[in-house]
């Protein structure tokens, strides 16, 4: 009666790619249509005699110390949390490899850009981030700023380390022996073959980004409270935190559930685009 | 040896340099006119524009620098614009509570980290194995106030083992000490503990698959020395240098854990200083806890000469 193969597949457990790409997607999808899960509860709205109320079903995730609906909070919350990993992911990424590549190739040039990058890696990420959040006032551009230059030196060392071994190979030194100029063989011969790891590390910066904004407006540094994000709720929950739980938990859980989507994304495609590298951490 | 410590010394100098150029510049670019903020609100144009010469402030950016990194190399951080107590003082004031959270969190991770990474290369694909895949993964992506938040909750809140806040010096009552900083060491320690795991496996899999390991099992060595004698010890240098880059993780997360837990450390310390803008806190603790990183890593790397010959090439 029924077809052999069709559970079978269903069944199957799913590869850590799939798991991330789920998970990414059911949050993209939360935070795309958030007004619209949210069902007319505004984010903003204060209502003083509804204060620290627990999850009920008018109010599933409760209301935080101002009276605010924190199911849609959490749900807007999604946005800014997203749009930070993917911005700082592809500023670093992109500023990154460009410094990179100079270094690796560049020898002349590769000393003193090195230097000044451990000069950077030094400082640790949040402190880094925090003091430039602190200089440049926070909004959300800011703080994708601050963070991408946090995370610019980790993408820096390994588009070098990786130019480094690419320029090697014999196909790199045929075309510069046969005249290829520089840009070329840049765009051509040593970018395509870097690429995968820059992306497998993007992911891993996204996850890492993600994470560093929930930090920076935990702890007050960060995008102004009255944005609704995940650290700016948990921030708010932190006074009452044994009390009021509630608070805490759902961006919490949130959070913890899309840092581990991006991170999951990252470790299923190292293994298919990467399998060698070693671009976590 | 002593050569290459001398040239592993100063290669970090000018590393160093990079870093007091960077928290320099990170400040100089700073809204606000800090001889405005000193002057006050009743100072008029002139007497802010005479502050603003006496403190040196008019003149070009590379002679204030100079003139800062030389204060600096005599110990002059500054002074808080907030408080009016000088940099030093308050940094010294704070580091005993980050530097016994950073060094307990340190013994817990690489306490988990070192044995589960050894374990899950001894037999990949078994329960270990797993037990650090899994581990690693939530590692990183469960946040340090998240774990932090969850422990106290069981730990301090509902059974009472622990305390909810506060710092007690180890000097002062050890017991107290470990009350206090058992379960934020704990939740600093998560991420680090899964760094640790990680490169311990990675490195202990090219280890125990070389031949010198084949040779101490075939002249009839116990499994346990095989591992730990000649495997962990020649797998020691590559996990150092992680644990040292890895101390950029301890540092961060102390600013979180101090906040969660309320403990007076250097991190609480830059919080507050950022909510005040007090520039010269900022940069005076920022500049000290790069200048640790520097010298952890420097300690480090000269570690790893001492005991693997190899690292001296």
């Amino acid at each position: 009666m029924s077809g052999p193969a069709l559970p079978r597949v269903a069944l199957r457990r799913p590869t850590q790619l799939e798991a991330g790409i789920a998970i990414l997607l059911l949050i993209l999808l939360v935070a795309l249509l958030a007004p619209l899960i949210a069902g007319g509860r505004d984010p903003a709205l204060i209502l003083p005699h509804e204060r620290a109320l627990p999850p009920s079903l008018a109010r599933p995730f409760g209301t935080d110390l101002l009276g605010r609906d924190l199911f849609a909070r959490v749900l807007y919350g999604a946005r800014v949390s997203l749009m930070v990993g993917l911005g700082v992911a592809a500023a670093a990424t992109l500023a990154g490899t460009l410094v990179g590549v100079i270094a690796g190739y560049v020898r002349p040039l590769d000393g003193v850009l090195m230097r000044m990058v451990d000069g950077l890696m030094s400082i640790p990420p949040v402190l880094l981030a925090v003091a430039m959040v602190a200089v440049m006032r926070g909004s959300v551009f800011n703080v994708i700023l601050a963070i991408a230059l946090a995370e610019l030196p980790r993408v820096v060392r390994l588009a070098r380390a990786s130019v480094q071994t690419v320029r090697g190979q014999l196909y790199v030194q045929a075309a510069i022996t046969s005249g290829a100029r520089t840009p070329a063989i840049l765009i051509r011969h040593i970018l395509p073959n870097i690429a995968a790891a820059m992306f497998v590390q993007a992911t891993f910066i996204g996850a890492s980004a993600i994470m560093l904004e929930a930090v920076l407006s935990f702890v007050g540094a960060g995008i102004p409270p009255t944005t609704p994000t995940w650290g700016n709720i948990m921030a708010e929950g932190r006074s009452l935190w044994q009390v009021k739980p509630h608070i805490l938990v759902f961006p919490a859980i949130l959070l913890c559930l899309t840092v581990l989507g991006v991170n999951l994304l990252g470790d299923g495609l190292r293994d298919r685009l990467d399998p060698r590298g070693g671009g976590a951490g | 040896m002593l050569g290459y410590a001398l040239r592993r010394v100063a290669a970090s100098v000018p590393v160093a340099f990079c870093v007091a150029l960077f928290v320099f510049a990170l400040l100089y670019l700073a809204p606000g006119d800090p001889a405005a903020l000193m002057a006050g609100d009743a100072a008029s144009p002139a007497d802010i524009e005479k502050l603003r010469a006496a403190l040196g402030l008019d003149r070009p950016f590379l002679t204030r620098f100079v003139e800062w990194l030389w204060r600096i190399l005599h110990g002059d951080l500054g002074t808080s614009v907030f408080t009016g107590i000088p940099v030093a003082t308050l940094i010294g004031q704070r580091v005993l509570a980050t530097f016994s959270l950073m060094i307990v969190a340190l013994l817990i991770a690489s306490g988990i980290g070192v044995p589960m990474g050894a374990l899950a290369a001894y037999r990949p694909g078994g329960a270990a194995d797993r037990a650090v895949m899994v581990g690693g993964v939530l590692g990183f992506s469960v946040p340090v106030f998240v774990t932090g938040y969850l422990l106290s909750y069981i730990f301090a809140y509902r059974l009472g083992w622990f305390a909810v806040q506060g710092f007690v010096s180890p000097f002062a009552d050890f017991g107290g000490f470990l009350r206090t900083i058992l379960l934020p060491a704990a939740s600093l320690a998560g991420a680090y503990a899964a760094l640790i795991a990680r490169i311990t496996r990675a490195t202990m899999l090219d280890v125990l698959a070389q031949d010198h390991v084949r040779t101490a099992r075939a002249k009839g060595l116990g499994e346990a020395r095989v591992v730990i004698v000649h495997g962990l010890s020649n797998a020691a240098a590559p996990i150092l240098t992680v644990m040292g880059m890895g101390a950029a993780v301890l540092l961060g997360g102390a600013v979180v854990t101090e906040t969660v837990f309320g403990i007076p450390g250097l991190g609480r310390l830059t919080v507050d200083a950022v909510l005040r803008r007090d520039y010269p806190v900022i940069q005076g603790v920022t500049l000290f806890l790069a200048f640790i990183f520097v010298a952890v890593n420097l300690g480090v790397d000269l570690l790893c000469a001492a005991i693997d010959p190899r690292v001296r090439q």
